[in-house]
């Protein structure tokens, strides 16, 4: 059978909670959920924009997957007008310039609470020894030893009372427990290396214009190679 | 649903803006730059490659959004 809380049970559920948990549970969801979100980003970028091909050594590496675009352009006739036909040329992009990634994730938490402080304990766990020798004059270099040391403190999230009254002209009063969490999620910039990697694609989306020197030079090596055999 | 993305104009530099929906269909997007005339369009080839990147990203940012609500 299912228990109905009280007034006073729900602020009880949260008595005794050491502060460490009330803040630390809500963050630690919070990294896991950005963890999962980066890896399901990198998961979909890998499997999505990049195929698996053999190189010379006949290694599977990842190459990005290439889209084909057509270009149209005007073309201005020698007496000025406009030709009624635009020259057209084919060029490809990389898949990956065309997806607009973003890292999404939780940029920002928000945890409210008033707490009742009932106790803390102190837990020192420093030999007699260590202590005589951090007595000793005020040495900075002595080395710090976090788990010599712990505190908790422990209470219950303050209950606001909220009295209402009703038609008979009785007051009852309701107990609530406080404990608000607000997580926003929003945009983080790309990590450098993949914002890197996608402008050098998008910078190698332009014809490369071949200078009639360049086109001699080809030949040339061809002619050398020719020479050579 | 539909989201908007941007490439470079090979022939300018400027961005070119694109519906990824109207992108699919075969339309074509001019360049943002008045002096240009560069118009593109995706070649029927990879549309199918397209779609079904562009669906794949549409399921990621639904996932992500249902993970951080
Ligand atoms: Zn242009």
């Amino acid at each position: 059978m299912a228990e109905k809380l009280g007034k006073g049970q729900i602020s009880r559920e949260f008595s005794g909670l050491p502060l460490k948990a009330l803040l630390g549970a809500p963050l630690k969801a919070t990294a896991d959920a950005n963890a999962m979100l980066a890896r399901s980003q990198t998961q979909f970028m890998l499997s999505t924009c990049f195929e698996k091909k053999p190189d010379a050594d006949g290694q599977e590496r990842l190459s990005p997957k290439m889209i084909q675009f057509k270009l149209e352009r005007a073309v201005i006739n020698p007496d000025g007008s406009v030709a009624k036909v635009p020259a057209e040329m084919n060029f490809t992009i990389p898949l990956l310039t065309l997806v607009p990634l973003s890292s999404l994730a939780v940029d920002e938490l928000d945890i409210s609470f008033e707490m009742e402080v009932k106790s803390s304990t102190e837990h020192n766990f420093e030999k007699a020894e260590d202590r005589e020798k951090s007595a000793d004059g005020n040495d900075v270099t002595h080395p710090y030893r976090s788990d010599h040391f712990t505190c908790e403190m422990h209470g219950t999230i303050a209950k606001s009372s909220r009295s209402n009254q009703s038609e008979d002209g009785s007051r009852s009063a309701t107990a609530n427990a406080r404990y608000d969490i607000k997580l926003h999620a929003g945009k983080l910039p790309l990590p450098v290396g993949l914002t890197t990697i996608i402008d050098i694609f998008s910078k190698n989306i332009a014809p490369i214009q071949l200078k009639e020197g360049a086109n001699q030079a080809e030949e040339a090596n061809e002619k050398n190679k020719e020479d050579e055999e | 649903m539909s989201f908007q993305t941007n490439i470079p104009c090979p022939d300018c530099g400027s961005n070119i803006l694109i519906d990824s929906t109207l992108l699919l269909s075969g339309e074509k997007f001019a360049c943002t730059n008045e002096a240009c005339s560069a118009v593109l369009s995706l070649d029927e080839s990879s549309i199918t490659q397209v779609r079904d990147a562009f669906d794949k990203y549409e399921e990621l940012k639904r996932k992500s959004q249902e993970s951080t609500s």
